[in-house]
């Protein structure tokens, strides 16, 4: 028996669980597993999430009269709307269906790419935010200008302020780096692998 | 749909198609089903685009890699310690025993992931030509890769 022969052989043999599946109205009915749909669900989900908060932002520069509040919040509605407008963006550009139009090759960079893509999104558009939203909340907090005045007057609070707002926009940076590679790190990984090995010696 | 009874007849003629790639990719029951599952609703959702000018087991073949090589899957375990020495030469020189197709799908399950494609493809009867247009690899590169993966066979079956 040749190796053709052999390897046609085990397409002959049926498997119950596969043939199970073969049913009609049960296909429609699968929830897909693919990277690129759980992205894109996660990018509307952004989206929907972001659009009330990012309405609270705006409606909050009128209702705290304290203008470093307002400068806090115009920055962070500013983040916020570049963020939900990029999401946008993305969740348009993704297509999560398989082409058979589309070389191998071609299907691994554009899963590559995409990823990559989002990644990079979260980690420089996301990062700002938490740290100003942080600040944001401890002005609001200390409620009238008077009491923020008096605050920023102690000697060095400036400082300390900007300092905390770098390290906490550090520490963001790399805990959204750490849980994106947590959840896509390895996959993105063997998609390069992939990639290289296609295209090495062309 | 009223395309659906066609769709799933001719899945069901090329179902093997699914069973082979599935086989050599997925590293437990549990994915095994996830793939399966996976390459259905995209070979279902890819159905209004599909040409009846192109053949359907072509189709498939190129959903099924597409689908299974871009799925997040677990980091693969070679569960099995038995020597494969036995079809070593068999493989060699194009001859394999008929109880030895387990062996040779666990020999393959050995390879890298592109090189079980590669492999599959050979084996299914596709030619160089065609796998370097399913894949969007030179045709040089492909020969090169294939006459490797053959070695490369028969070394983890020596192994």
């Amino acid at each position: 028996m040749s190796v053709e022969q052999a390897w046609n052989d085990m397409g002959v043999h049926q498997d119950d669980d596969l043939a199970a599946m073969l049913k009609e109205g049960a296909i429609p009915q699968f929830t897909s597993k693919n990277p690129l749909v759980k992205l894109r669900k996660n990018l509307l989900r952004n989206v929907l999430t972001c659009i009330p908060t990012t309405t609270f932002f705006l409606v909050a520069v009128f209702i705290y009269p304290v203008w470093q509040a307002q400068v806090i919040l115009i920055l962070l509605f500013v983040f916020s709307v570049c963020y939900i407008y990029s999401s946008w963006q993305l969740y348009k550009q993704v297509d999560a269906t398989s082409s058979s139009d589309r070389p191998l090759l071609a299907e691994l960079k554009r899963h590559h790419q995409t990823i990559k893509h989002w990644l990079v999104m979260q980690q420089w558009l996301v990062l700002p935010l938490y740290p100003f939203a942080c600040l944001c909340g401890f002005l609001m907090r200390l409620g009238s200008q008077e009491n923020i005045t008096t605050f920023f007057s102690y000697e060095g609070v400036v400082f300390i302020v900007v300092v905390i707002i770098i390290v906490t926009t550090i520490l963001c940076f790399f805990a959204t780096r750490l849980l994106s590679h947590l959840f896509f790190g390895r996959y993105l990984i063997r998609l390069r692998k992939m990639i290289q090995e296609l295209e090495g010696g062309q | 749909m009223l395309d659906e009874p066609i769709f799933l007849d001719q899945v069901r003629q090329n179902q093997g198609i699914i069973y082979k790639l599935v086989a050599i990719y997925a590293n437990d029951a549990e994915e095994k089903k996830d793939l399966y599952q996976e390459v259905l609703l995209q070979a279902w959702k890819a159905w209004p685009q599909y040409r009846q000018e192109a053949k359907f087991s072509t189709w498939l073949y190129r959903i099924c890699l597409n689908t299974i090589l871009t799925q997040k899957r677990k980091p693969q375990k070679i569960d099995f310690k038995e020597s494969l020495e036995a079809i070593a030469p068999a493989v060699a020189n194009g001859s394999v025993q008929k109880e030895d197709t387990v062996r040779l799908q666990l020999a393959i399950r050995q390879l890298s992931e592109t090189d079980r494609a590669i492999i599959s493809m050979h084996l299914d009867g596709y030619d160089n030509g065609e796998v370097s247009e399913m894949l969007g690899i030179s045709l040089n590169h492909v020969a090169v890769k294939l006459h490797r993966i053959k070695q490369q066979l028969v070394n983890y079956l020596k192994q």
